[in-house]
């Protein structure tokens, strides 16, 4: 295992098209999967991500940076000084900008996030989708997952009808 | 890019003509993960998407379905529960008026659909309905909150209580039914993980009768919130010592002048956080003057009293 500045060990990820990324131990365990193989010591020398391109694995490393906790013995001096209120703020519109992807890359994510399992990205991710669902009329619904309408018009009135209670 | 998503990939070959979208084409529990955060009746209007989608929010396991918002009329069809195929997680509704009827059937689905936690509201203090006795049979319960105004119905004979319940709160219930505080007893002692109760301002007892006992035993009671009204005894008393109590709000004016008023504060004397209140306006002298022992866990006491015309209040740090 590779290790960079005093005290901080660094992991080797690779994702399946064959790059490589070096990440701080700490950031690789906001994956609970990660963390795992870690702590069962099956990551001697590099781990490799299997399904999750590098494009997508390089966004899921800059999140994890960023949310990594700072604190702690290892931790750096910023978050110190700096109100928990105000940092949480901070990372709320740090996630809002992260998560303005394209609809391929957003459902790539989730993915990702589900099966490294990160518990903030998943959330995040998850989140993104409802609130297009729950903002957005049927067409546009459509349209962001690419479902087609293989609805006959008379069926759509019997559907209505059956859950009439939900569309009043 | 060498491998450039299999999952994209496979979206584009297999989305049309299986009906797959791109949150179809999810693993199925991720699916109902991301499904279980809508809203029930967002969730419900997904079946107008496609063919795939028509029943598909039917299986989603585990929903917390709330209708609770006071500014909306919105209420789900007993159907509709019925039609959930997976243990449904947590119910909370504001029930209005116009809906009494369909609450005692939305229980009975509930019920069958091994409700964990069930959160009625009733707001109607001249008309309470009676629960309904369905609610007997959510054996699977965990959590139940019953607040406003309602009465509890009889028990079927050989009702065995809720045993997982870990939570129980009786907001201003009516315990009119003769042999409804021994009811509220069996529930409460049933329940061997119970954390946390409370009985605020539950009414009981009827004209012309004799007060009934409910005898509270709770042996894993964390949070206890006991509130008996100065003008209304409904008969709860804690019949044992709460060894594992650590927080206690309680007001218990009825109780003044008996030995139950010091009992109670004996049984909960490990508490390390106490909310202690009394309408002074009602009673005479220093109700606290019975305690003669230390509360050797305590860490932070809030006692008020309402004086004659005024309220006073001391919040005690204890490090």
């Amino acid at each position: 295992m590779a290790t960079r500045e005093a005290g901080k060990k660094m992991i080797m990820l690779k994702s399946p098209d064959g790059m490589e990324f070096e990440v701080e131990e700490a950031v690789a365990m906001e994956s609970q999967t990660i963390r795992k193989m870690i702590e069962d010591d099956c990551a001697d020398t590099a781990i490799l991500i299997p399904n999750i391109n590098s494009k997508i694995l390089s966004r899921v490393i800059e999140y994890c940076n960023k949310h990594v906790p700072t604190t702690g013995a290892t931790g750096a001096a910023a978050s110190d000084t700096v109100a928990p209120a105000a940092l949480a703020e901070d990372l709320k519109i740090w996630d809002a900008e992260f998560i303005k992807v394209n609809r391929a890359t957003r459902f790539d994510l989730i993915q990702a996030a589900s099966y490294l399992n990160i518990k903030g990205l998943l959330d995040l991710t998850s989140q993104t989708t409802i609130d297009t669902i729950s903002d957005n009329s049927l067409e546009e619904i459509r349209s962001f997952l690419s479902t087609k309408n293989d609805y006959l018009p008379e069926e759509e009135q019997t559907i209505r009808r059956e859950n009439q209670w939900a569309f009043q | 890019m060498a491998s450039a998503g299999r999952n994209q990939r496979r979206r584009a070959e297999e989305a049309p003509g299986a009906g797959l979208d791109d949150l179809m084409s999810l693993p199925p529990e991720m699916l109902n993960e991301i499904l279980a955060r809508l809203p029930f009746e967002e969730l419900v209007r997904t079946c107008r998407l496609s063919r795939a989608w028509r029943r598909r929010w039917e299986s989603v396991p585990g929903l917390d379905i709330q209708f609770d918002d006071p500014w909306s009329d919105a209420a789900p069809d007993a159907r509709a529960l019925w039609r959930c195929s997976a243990p449904v997680g947590g119910f909370t509704a504001l029930v209005r008026m116009g809906h009494f009827h369909r609450a005692a059937r939305w229980l009975l689905a509930l019920a069958r659909k091994r409700v964990q936690k069930l959160v009625p509201r009733f707001d109607y203090p001249d008309s309470a309905p009676v629960v309904g006795p369905a609610l007997f049979s959510c054996a699977a319960l965990t959590d139940l909150e019953l607040y406003g105004y309602c009465h509890l119905p009889r028990a079927p004979p050989g009702f065995q209580g809720f045993p997982n319940l870990v939570t129980l709160v009786l907001d201003n219930l009516l315990l009119r039914l003769p042999g409804a505080a021994a009811q509220l007893q069996r529930l409460i002692s049933s329940a061997p993980g119970l954390r946390e109760l409370s009985l605020h301002n539950l009414k009981a007892g009827r004209a012309r009768a004799g007060l009934e006992i409910c005898a509270i035993r709770a042996p894993s009671l964390r949070i206890l919130r006991l509130f008996i009204s100065i003008f209304l005894d409904n008969g709860c008393r804690l019949a044992e010592d709460l060894q594992l109590l650590e927080v206690a709000s309680i007001s218990i004016d009825a109780l003044l002048g008996t030995p139950a008023f010091v009992d109670t504060f004996r049984q909960i004397s490990n508490v390390n956080t106490l909310f202690f209140y009394t309408d002074s306006k009602q009673i005479k002298g220093n109700p606290l003057e019975g305690i003669s022992w230390k509360f050797k866990n305590l860490r932070f006491a809030e006692l008020t009293a309402i004086l004659a015309n005024s309220q006073a209040s001391g919040r005690y740090f204890l490090c």
